[in-house]
């Protein structure tokens, strides 16, 4: 029997000293940037800003992308950091990249709806970029809850989106494969958005922590393992304040996006009306790329491969892309493997 | 895991006393508010709801007292440049441990001992699993101590805001880990010596530590609707004295020096809790009495209708909370009893983990596992969004209650801040509306203009495309001209 009371104090003493080190770099460590690719702010209003990412030479691809991220977490999830980053590497393949910056509503924009984010910001900043480019459509990239939003605006305007790329994106809510699918039904959502107003960024952030349950235990650990190392803990830190910049969630939106898409799966079902348009997937027609996660715990594969299903589009692709909700951004794999196929898909329907 | 067993059945009932008792006597207390007779009888009752609460607490097996005093050790052990002076004491204390590690084995070496005496010994006090579980507790305070007490309540103060709560983090995880080594390490140690058997783990474990490593892990004071309910209820009671002026500082003065002691408590296990249902009564009657009689009649009564709802709602709050923990705890012992049995299988076959860290990693997998499939049972998301409800309703009923306090004063009440919000978004929109059209009005004007434009040059052109044809017609005609006259 190889246990002895020695060993366990001596491992105790072990890491205590990598503590120590870790002190000491924590301490050692900057202000933590992330999503430092050079962009410019293109357009803006009220709290939702349009950046367009600096290129030195002429994009390969003529079609300009536009990337909508969630309102949940930050768009820097693309961009976390150079040798990590999908948008640098977009950019690097010769593609013209727009991102979308939702801004952090505070109490003033609690009646903001999903009607104010799909039919006016994004629909504003697709038609400022089609007008800036001259451009009748542009190709237009979700992710996550932005993906949702993106193919609900490609339901609506299809006569402005030339492709539409869905990453990691819920469209049928009906499943209980993941744990917040199953626990937002047993949610009182009017309860919940009439108590707060803005919905927080901490609560949302709580559920996130609970799908994970050891999540704070093995975190730990694996810090414990490369805090010594200052380059693997950079990494860690700038994932960190990712994972801690939540904003606050529009009360309105909030509640309907949760109310009928969570709870009543209209999507899917073809009945959702946002603002005087009652979304049709059929309509989506343009080619549609699909990329989603197979080990994604937070919008599991039942929800999002559907959507090849539910579309009008004859030119479709689902993209398995091997890993969880995250790894789809930072992954090695993702520089190597996710960046170059989208560039692929692109550039054939470039004409 | 019977001790653990009823362990849980007795955090639960107390906590169930413990509101029920406090919902008697809210209710009474608001009786009296309403018939005016809060001053004789105020003392009076919060003296025999005290006593009870202070029975209720005593028949739980010490638990509070024992945080009480941890507690204290935390707040007395304020330090400045905490964790500059933690990492020297830190590298001083790795020697130090090495030292005392080797103290420890030696003084369980009976185990091992080829005495039969010595061994014989051991192996009583090894039989008596409580004694067992005090002794190595006992010798592992102290080492666990000088590791824990850095973690304290202070905020590590670098340049970077992520790398501050970094270090919060590391601290929390450090804390669960050094629980569950705690909670362990009898069991290691009696597997060395091959006397371990699930059944003596049963009785090892301590169920106290057991449920703070539980808390811990799954940081339920941050689910706790509760405490963020008492902070905004804190809040919301500040901005009224605040806003009342000379009259009411008396009152102010003792509500914060109250809500100060009583928020250095907060992160705490049983004492918080109790604490806390202790602490909102006492304010209840404190803070917010004396304002029944700046409150015009008939508001009183929607007033006190209000605070009757906030009690229930905070009282069905911390019911469905202990609900929901005591799932959790009692999922827990059942995996930490499978792990044990694991374990004691291993041990006896000479093949248990030979470290600490590859013990910590597979008990994290098989809890993870575990805790997944709790959490997606229906009981488990019913009673979370419950208490997520609650909550919001707390807030909701919260903020009711204080604007009827404040709408005699001349203040901004949230509800007036929410309409002037609703206004200027509807204005905005209308706004943003008009600026579309009037785009498509000029963009349409323009295009119209510009084809206008464009058929006039249209027709320019013709004219000018038509001119050389005239020209060559003409040149032509000339040429004919020039050639008959040839």
């Amino acid at each position: 029997m190889a246990v002895e009371t020695k060993d366990l104090a001596e491992e105790m003493a072990e890491v205590s000293e990598k503590l120590v080190k870790g002190y000491e770099n924590l301490k050692n460590a900057g202000e933590i940037l992330v999503a430092q690719t050079p962009k410019t702010e293109v357009w803006k209003r009220d709290k939702v800003t349009l950046y367009h990412y600096t290129r030195d030479t002429k994009p390969t691809i003529k079609t300009p992308v536009l990337i909508s991220y969630a309102l949940v977490n930050r768009q820097d999830m693309m961009d976390l950091q150079p040798d990590r980053s999908l948008v640098k590497n977009l950019l690097n393949l010769g593609l013209d990249v727009y991102m979308m910056d939702w801004g952090y509503p505070g109490p003033a924009e609690k009646y903001l709806t999903l009607d104010d984010y799909v039919n006016g910001y994004l629909n504003d900043a697709v038609d400022m970029i089609r007008e800036e480019q001259g451009v009748d459509a542009i190709s237009l990239m979700g992710v996550c809850q932005g993906g949702t939003f993106s193919a609900i605006y490609a339901a609506i305007y299809p006569e402005k989106i030339k492709n539409l790329i869905t990453i990691v994106t819920p469209i049928d809510f009906a499943t209980n494969d993941g744990l917040l699918f199953k626990w937002a039904k047993d949610m009182d959502i009017d309860a919940l958005v009439d108590g707060y107003g803005t919905v927080p960024g901490e609560f949302l952030n709580t559920g996130f922590a609970l799908l994970k349950p050891m999540m704070q235990a093995s975190k730990f650990q694996n810090l414990l393992n490369i805090m010594d190392d200052e380059g693997k803990l950079m990494n860690y830190l700038r994932m960190e304040k990712w994972i801690n910049d939540s904003p606050n969630q529009a009360g309105e939106c909030y509640r309907q996006f949760m109310k009928d898409l969570y709870q009543h799966n209209k999507l899917a079902k073809g009945q959702l009306v946002v603002g005087e348009h009652k979304v049709n997937l059929k309509n989506i027609t343009m080619p549609l790329l699909n990329i989603y996660a197979s080990e994604d715990h937070l919008v599991p594969p039942a929800s999002t491969t559907p959507l090849n299903d539910y579309v009008g589009s004859k030119d479709k692709e689902l993209y398995k892309f091997p890993g969880g909700h995250i790894g789809v951004f930072v992954g090695s794999r993702t520089q190597k493997e996710l960046g170059p196929a989208i560039e692929k898909w692109l550039a054939a329907r470039d004409k | 895991m019977e001790n653990t067993k009823n362990f849980f059945e007795n955090w639960v009932e107390t906590q169930k006393n413990m509101v029920e008792n406090w919902t008697e006597k809210a209710q009474e207390f608001q009786k009296n508010v309403a018939g005016g007779e809060i001053l004789t009888k105020g003392t009076e009752m919060y003296q025999e709801w005290l006593k009870k609460q202070q029975e209720n607490i005593k028949s739980f097996a010490g638990a509070a007292e024992k945080t009480g005093e941890e507690v204290k050790e935390k707040v007395e052990g304020t330090l400045e440049n905490f964790f500059d002076q933690w990492k020297t004491f830190q590298e001083k204390a790795v020697s130090v441990w090495a030292d005392a590690a080797k103290k420890v084995s030696e003084s369980f070496s009976g185990f091992n001992s080829h005495n039969p005496f010595d061994g014989m010994t051991s192996f009583k006090t090894m039989m008596d699993a409580n004694k067992y579980q005090e002794m190595w507790t006992n010798t592992l305070k102290s080492m666990s101590d000088n590791m824990k007490k850095p973690f304290s309540a202070q905020t590590a103060d670098f340049a970077s805001k992520t790398a501050n709560d970094t270090m919060d983090s590391v601290k929390k995880g450090f804390e669960s880990f050094m629980k569950l080594y705690e909670l362990w390490a009898p069991v290691f140690k009696a597997a060395e010596n091959k006397v371990f058997n699930s059944e003596e783990y049963k009785k090892m474990m301590n169920p106290v530590l057991y449920k703070e490593l539980m808390d811990k892990m799954f940081g339920f004071d941050a689910l706790n609707p509760l405490k963020k309910a008492y902070d905004q209820y804190t809040k919301n009671v500040t901005a009224m004295y605040e806003h009342l002026g000379s009259s009411a500082k008396e009152g102010y003065k003792s509500f914060k020096d109250s809500v100060e002691k009583f928020s250095s408590k907060l992160p705490e296990g049983e004492a918080f809790f109790t604490e806390m249902l202790k602490n909102i009564n006492s304010q209840f009657k404190t803070s917010v009495s004396p304002f029944f009689k700046l409150m015009p009649d008939g508001k009183e009564k929607a007033q006190i209708m209000l605070m009757n709802e906030l009690s229930e709602l905070y009282v069905a709050s911390a019911n469905k909370l202990a609900k929901l923990q005591y799932l959790v705890y009692t999922k827990g012992a059942k995996i930490n009893e499978q792990i044990a049995e694991d374990f004691a299988e291993k041990a006896r076959k000479g093949e248990a983990n030979t470290d600490f860290e590859a013990f910590y990693t597979n008990w994290i997998n098989i809890n993870g596992k575990a805790f997944e499939d709790l959490f997606r049972t229906n009981e488990f998301s019913k009673l979370q969004g419950e208490l997520v409800t609650l909550d919001a309703q707390i807030r909701t009923t919260t903020d009711k209650l204080m604007e009827m306090n404040l709408a005699q004063y001349p203040v901004v009440l949230k509800s007036q801040l929410d309409e002037l919000y609703k206004t200027n978004y509807e204005l905005k929109k209308q706004v943003y509306e008009m600026g579309k059209q009037m785009a498509a009005i000029v963009k349409d004007s323009a295009s119209h203009k510009a084809n206008a434009h464009e058929t006039t040059a249209k027709a320019a052109s013709v004219k000018t495309a038509a001119k050389p044809v005239q020209h060559k017609a003409s040149e032509h005609k000339s040429a004919k001209t020039a050639s008959s006259k040839k």
